[in-house]
């Protein structure tokens, strides 16, 4: 259970939002850093198929990004999203789960199970229209994980959640990424630091960064600044990643 | 398969929650039912008794009296009737006798033939088919009870009036021979049929065919753009039924919706029309409706073709909709398209002297579903050695634009982008 990026490209015009990014990601948990701009939900919404790379493939196993097979096994939650307000909570993962393929009574099930897990339970009956950020955000997350995803996309998951929810998010997130592959986009490092097994940076487009925590070795904060204080366009090497004396310990 | 209808039931189901939908719907559906049930009530008549009734109160005894006069060929003999009736009425001093318990005039039982009748002739001197002498009144109306002709020769009229307009509407000559030998097919004497119901539902489908239009429009586009103007369209996109089942169960809400939006409006002018005229007639021949109608049917066919055609243009609005929505991944431009080109449809007229472009603009909704424009429309399509009327052509045309459309939306949905947020 592998997911493959090969030489993955978008440009927007002028401006390169990724650049030649390739990678393997296995089971677990997989915290993709950078600063605003840097490139992460273009490269995520290029791992979903809603982004078509100008170059590259995105393949989980043999199947590619473009296939309903593909779609079977994702989970994503984008990280600017819209609901239907006047649907219920339950309303609206019932939809998401018939969308995702899911059988009537498998998605009620489901439906009972997520709404539990996220803390909706108690208002699975209310409009979302009336719902709190964290509450959408929170809904947000159910329907990532109705399918029982392999791969699980999250880009910011964690925007709008006050703190006690954020840990128990992380908590969730570290069991799913026993058995699936969970990319979770953030620039928040605390929210990574705890439960990721593999740290991904990107910056201007680019994977400046590939390792774990031991890899690492110190206070990822600052890791975190240190590469991006210290990472200029000229130390790329010519197939996208960052040469060995700048990326400093671990990395590509 | 594709979980499609649950699908097409979250479809409906947001679809119902927007208020404009319900809006347009019922005040659609309001207008339809006024617009019959409100000019028989407010036009009043008086006698020359000096007492007042109402179109309704007409009808309700036109109706009762006119049971006499049903299977009677209009031949010389009810002629004769007619204009008695109304010789008598019009020149008696006296205060003409009247149904039990109204003011309504014995006469009102010969309106239909007086109508059709004033319609031939009235027709007939304006096609120059016809040359007007005595029954020409200094208002300029022509006095058609008074015709004193027979009844063959009313035939020759209409026949006369119809062989004028054919050769003003450029006409092939093979097209003249095809409507020649339908008009020969068709039967006369022509067997008289009280039928008030459906001849007020046959003038009704032109404010039908602006209704349609107009709540296609307004309902459609929001069932493809929602997704865009939520942003609920990148989960959706990336689920497993995210592309065509999604699609498919939008294209199914929206086909469905227009479809029985035609139903409701149809029936809110049909039940208003049965209730005050009656169900009684739907075997009448459609040329007591209009004798400029070339075809073989009954006026409960009449209604049935247009109501058909109604059904295929809203079927082909709501794909073309649902294709501009998703286009412009917004309703606002689909609908501003949509309701422009139901306002240029309803005041640009191509003339016929541009036959192939005139012939084109002529299968546009608000044109084909009313009877002047498609079971009153002469020029023809050829078809493999044979020729389609307007109202054969018609609902095929939709129906393939309907499939463009639906192919071109789907195209639009499925390779939809992220991108640009």
């Amino acid at each position: 259970m592998e997911l493959h990026i090969d030489r993955l490209s978008k440009y927007y015009k002028n401006k390169i939002a990724v650049d030649r990014i390739t990678l393997t990601l296995g089971r677990g948990v997989h915290g993709l850093l950078g600063a605003n701009g840097a490139g992460k939900t273009t490269l995520m919404r290029m791992i979903c198929g809603i982004l078509r790379p100008d170059s590259g493939t995105v393949t989980f196993g043999r199947t590619d990004v473009s296939t309903e097979e593909y779609r079977s096994i994702l989970g994503y939650l984008p990280q600017d999203f819209g609901y239907y307000p006047g649907f219920t909570a339950e309303d609206f993962l019932m939809y998401m789960a018939a969308l995702k393929g899911l059988r009537k009574a498998d998605a009620r099930c489901r439906t009972g199970e997520l709404l539990s897990l996220v803390g909706l339970d108690a208002h699975k009956k209310q409009k979302i229209k009336t719902y709190s950020g964290g509450m959408k955000q929170r809904l947000g997350i159910a329907q990532a994980l109705l399918n029982r995803p392999k791969l699980l996309v999250l880009d910011e998951p964690t925007a709008g959640l006050d703190p006690k929810e954020r840990v128990r998010f992380r908590e969730m997130i570290d069991r799913l990424g026993q058995e699936s592959i969970v990319l979770l986009s953030t620039h928040i490092v605390s929210d990574i630091e705890l439960i990721a097994d593999r740290i991904l940076m990107m910056k201007d487009g680019r994977l400046i960064f590939n390792g774990t925590h031991d890899d690492i070795g110190e206070d990822l904060e600052e890791f975190y600044l240190e590469q991006f204080d210290d990472i200029r366009p000229s130390d790329h090497a010519p197939d996208g990643t960052v040469t060995e004396n700048k990326a400093k310990r671990g990395g590509i | 398969m594709y979980n499609l209808w649950t699908l097409i039931k979250y479809e409906y189901k947001k679809l119902f929650q927007r208020k404009s939908v319900w809006i347009a719907t019922l005040t659609l559906m309001a207008l339809a039912a006024v617009s019959v049930v409100l000019p028989p009530f407010i036009s009043v008549v008086s006698s020359n008794g000096g007492s007042s009734y109402t179109a309704y109160d007409s009808y309700q005894v036109q109706r009762k009296l006119a049971a006499d006069l049903k299977g009677r060929p209009l031949d010389d003999e009810l002629l004769k009737e007619m204009s008695d009736a109304y010789a008598a009425e019009r020149e008696s001093t006296e205060p003409i006798p009247a149904f039990p318990d109204s003011a309504v005039p014995y006469s009102v039982k010969y309106d239909d033939i007086y109508a059709f009748v004033a319609d031939a002739y009235e027709s007939g001197i304006r096609y120059g088919a016809y040359t007007a002498d005595s029954q020409h009144t200094s208002a300029g109306e022509y006095e058609s009870p008074y015709f004193t002709g027979t009844a063959a020769q009313l035939y020759d009229v209409c026949r006369a009036d119809l062989e004028k307009r054919w050769e003003q509407e450029y006409l092939t000559e093979e097209e003249i021979a095809f409507l020649s030998a339908k008009e020969d097919a068709i039967e006369t004497p022509f067997i008289y049929q009280y039928c008030g119901s459906y001849k007020s539902m046959l003038a009704l489908f032109p404010v039908l065919a602006i209704m349609i239009s107009f709540l296609t429009a307004v309902c459609i586009p929001p069932v493809s753009a929602e997704e865009h103007s939520r942003r609920t369209d990148q989960i959706v996109l990336c689920t497993k039924f995210g592309r065509r089942p999604a699609f498919l169960a939008k294209l199914f809400t929206a086909v469905t919706f227009s479809v029985g939006a035609v139903l409701l409006l149809f029936l809110s002018t049909a039940v208003p029309s049965f209730v005050i005229y009656g169900t009684e007639g739907i075997h009448a021949q459609i040329q007591f409706a209009s004798f400029e109608c070339t075809w073989d049917l009954t006026v409960g066919q009449g209604v049935l073709i247009i109501l058909g055609i109604s059904i295929a243009a809203a079927v082909m609005l709501s794909c073309t909709g649902l294709f501009l929505a998703g286009w412009f991944r917004s309703s606002i431009p689909a609908m501003g398209i949509l309701i422009g080109f139901l306002l240029i449809s309803s005041v640009l007229n191509i003339p016929g002297q541009f036959r192939v472009l005139s012939q084109i603009w002529s299968y546009r909704p608000t044109a084909l579903i009313e009877m002047t424009g498609s079971l009153m429309e002469h020029r023809l399509v050829p078809f493999f050695g044979t020729y389609l009327a307007s109202y054969q052509a018609g609902p095929v045309l939709y129906l393939i634009l309907a499939l463009l459309f639906a192919f071109g939306g789907y195209f639009v949905w499925r390779r939809w982008q992220a991108g640009g947020r």
